[in-house]
């Protein structure tokens, strides 16, 4: 069984999110392509917005909210979120058009919804081992899937992200 | 940077022309690696040196692929250089990753 995780000093976390964040934004394959943007919620919160792609070329935006409360120790949180009436951000249902429909990757990675997790309660699982969630869903990984603090960044998390919501991988909304 | 030569390069063949391969490292983010060989390099050479220079041992389940292709570059290690950018990547830029758990 892997160590369970548990947050970190929420300064440190939020100084390597905001690192970490505008290195992505800045260096990475994905974030050249137009349609990808972020923000801020808090100091430990991102919602980022990621251009999913059709086959035929289309593109899909959606919204991925990045938690950082045991950053970067573990991966972030990681959730597709859609706008509510109020102004926040709630975890896109399984039938929610902010929820994409995914399969055939190219690497071990599951979507769930709901997920039921070990300590009862319901929500998302992105499961593969660059998320936060996948750590807090009693799976155990090899040492080679691992997330490793200084190995790995957000920009491991959001580029397998990106490969699975391309062709041939992504195959559009879930609701209309 | 992403081209494949210097702008000053000999004509082809020279053996002291040189080939720049631009290597992501999608695990770890920060700006590409460069790696500098020769064309009659063969691509396992570069391999090698990618994981020296991002201080990583090979392990079952990593990733290489060509950015233009999205192919891999792995199956090309017997290859030099010279004939597998003319052939399966001209532009040399690769991205890398290990493996990843989940499902």
């Amino acid at each position: 069984m892997t160590e369970a995780p548990t947050p970190v000093d929420p300064e440190v976390a939020a100084a390597t999110f905001e690192e970490h964040l505008l290195d992505f934004f800045k260096h990475s394959r994905p974030a050249r392509d137009e349609g990808w943007g972020h923000f801020r919620i808090d100091d430990l919160t991102a919602i980022v917005i990621l251009p999913a792609r059709r086959a035929g070329g289309a593109i899909d935006p959606y919204f991925v909210r990045l938690g950082a409360a045991c950053y970067d120790v573990w991966p972030s949180s990681t959730a597709f979120v859609e706008p509510t009436a109020d102004s926040t951000w709630t975890e896109a249902g399984a039938s929610s058009r902010w929820w994409p429909r995914i399969s055939g990757t190219p690497f071990s990675f599951g979507l769930h919804n709901p997920y039921r997790y070990p300590d009862g309660h319901e929500g998302q699982l992105l499961c593969f081992s660059h998320t936060l969630e996948y750590y807090l869903s009693n799976h155990n990984p090899s040492p080679e899937e691992r997330w490793v603090q200084g190995r790995h960044t957000l920009t491991a998390t959001l580029t397998r992200l990106a490969d699975v919501m391309s062709p041939p991988y992504y195959q559009g909304r879930s609701g209309g | 940077m992403s081209s494949t030569e210097r702008e000053e390069r000999p004509p082809s063949g020279d053996p002291g022309r040189t080939v720049i391969v631009t290597i992501h490292d999608e695990d770890a983010g920060g700006a590409p690696i460069t790696i500098e060989s020769q064309p009659s390099d063969r691509v396992a050479s570069v391999i090698q040196a990618m994981y020296s220079r991002l201080n990583a041992q090979p392990q079952e389940g990593d990733r290489l692929r060509c950015e233009e292709t999205g192919a891999d570059v792995f199956q090309y290690s017997g290859e030099t250089l010279e004939a597998y950018a003319h052939q399966h990547c001209s532009e040399l830029v690769w991205l890398f990753t290990a493996k990843t758990g989940g499902a």
